[in-house]
């Protein structure tokens, strides 16, 4: 019983930032739909020019997991390791800091 | 996942802390919060799992991400409640997990606007639009600063549980 209310006011949360970046992207203009054109042009020449540059793998929809891109997912893997140790060494600092501060004599 | 690390740590009592037997909550939390995180990891490389993979994967963490914050929903309410208290240490925890929850929302809603398979294959037409690329974009980039954050704020608990789970529970004499 508890989960569910839990859930239904997480759902409610996500329900509300649902709808108000719809309203946002109504508002904007930007996300109408376009039922004969697919992906914007833009978008597509973005994406074209990133490949070029060798920047954004060719990815096909069918293919499955490309184990030779293999070193897409080691990239995502050391950015988060990356930043989650730096804030662990901030923490850790910190705590250092805030412990020889509370074992000085006052006054 | 910080905030399932908060729930379960701080649910235990302090006695409970150093025994080798850990809470069915506690694992259960662990393991949801690290499939999460390697989900997240695997998604986020759309090079590596080419769309269909990357797409049905977002999906699949909208939901346990739904479940995640379900069973933190407590830690959400008791720290918010005591955001005005002077002194609250939560206080950049709370803010990290709103900016996550926000943006992890809206970067799988606008993945679901621009989907090109998963919604295809369900027999939706995604509407698509420069709006949602351009969202997508920019909260994937976002979470991704976030989610590491997320989690190496509850570092203590991660390796304390880790610890326990890797530590053999010593055999009982008879």
């Amino acid at each position: 019983m508890k989960f569910l209310r839990h859930l239904s006011a997480v759902l409610l949360v996500v329900a509300v930032l649902v709808v108000a970046s719809v309203l946002w992207a109504h508002a904007s203009g930007g996300g109408i739909a376009r039922s004969d054109q697919g992906v914007p042009a833009h978008a597509v020449m973005a994406r074209i020019s990133l490949i070029k540059a060798g920047r954004f793998p060719v990815v096909r929809p069918d293919d499955g997991i490309h184990f030779s891109q293999v070193r897409n997912l080691v990239r995502t893997g050391l950015i988060e390791a990356a930043l989650a140790a730096m804030v662990v060494a901030i923490g850790i600092v910190l705590r250092r800091r805030r412990r020889t501060s509370s074992r000085l004599p006052r006054g | 996942m910080s905030k399932g690390a908060t729930t379960s740590a701080e649910q235990a009592p302090a006695a409970t802390i150093g025994r080798r037997r850990i809470a069915a909550r506690t694992r259960l939390d662990f393991w949801l919060d690290a499939l999460l995180l390697l989900a997240y990891t695997l998604a986020y490389s759309l090079g590596f799992t080419g769309i269909a993979v990357h797409e049905w994967l977002g999906i699949g963490l909208g939901a346990v991400l739904l479940v995640h914050l379900t069973l933190h929903w407590d830690w959400v309410l008791r720290t918010t409640r005591k955001l005005l208290a002077p002194g609250g240490r939560d206080r950049f925890i709370w803010l990290v997990n709103l900016a996550l929850l926000v943006c992890m929302t809206l970067c799988i809603a606008s993945g679901v606007m621009i989907s090109e398979v998963a919604l295809e294959q369900l027999g939706i037409r995604s509407p698509g639009g420069p709006f949602w690329h351009q969202m997508h974009s920019t909260t994937a980039t976002l979470t991704l600063i976030l989610v590491p954050v997320h989690a190496a704020l509850r570092w203590r608990w991660i390796v304390g549980v880790s610890r326990r789970m890797v530590t053999r529970r010593p055999r009982r004499s008879p």
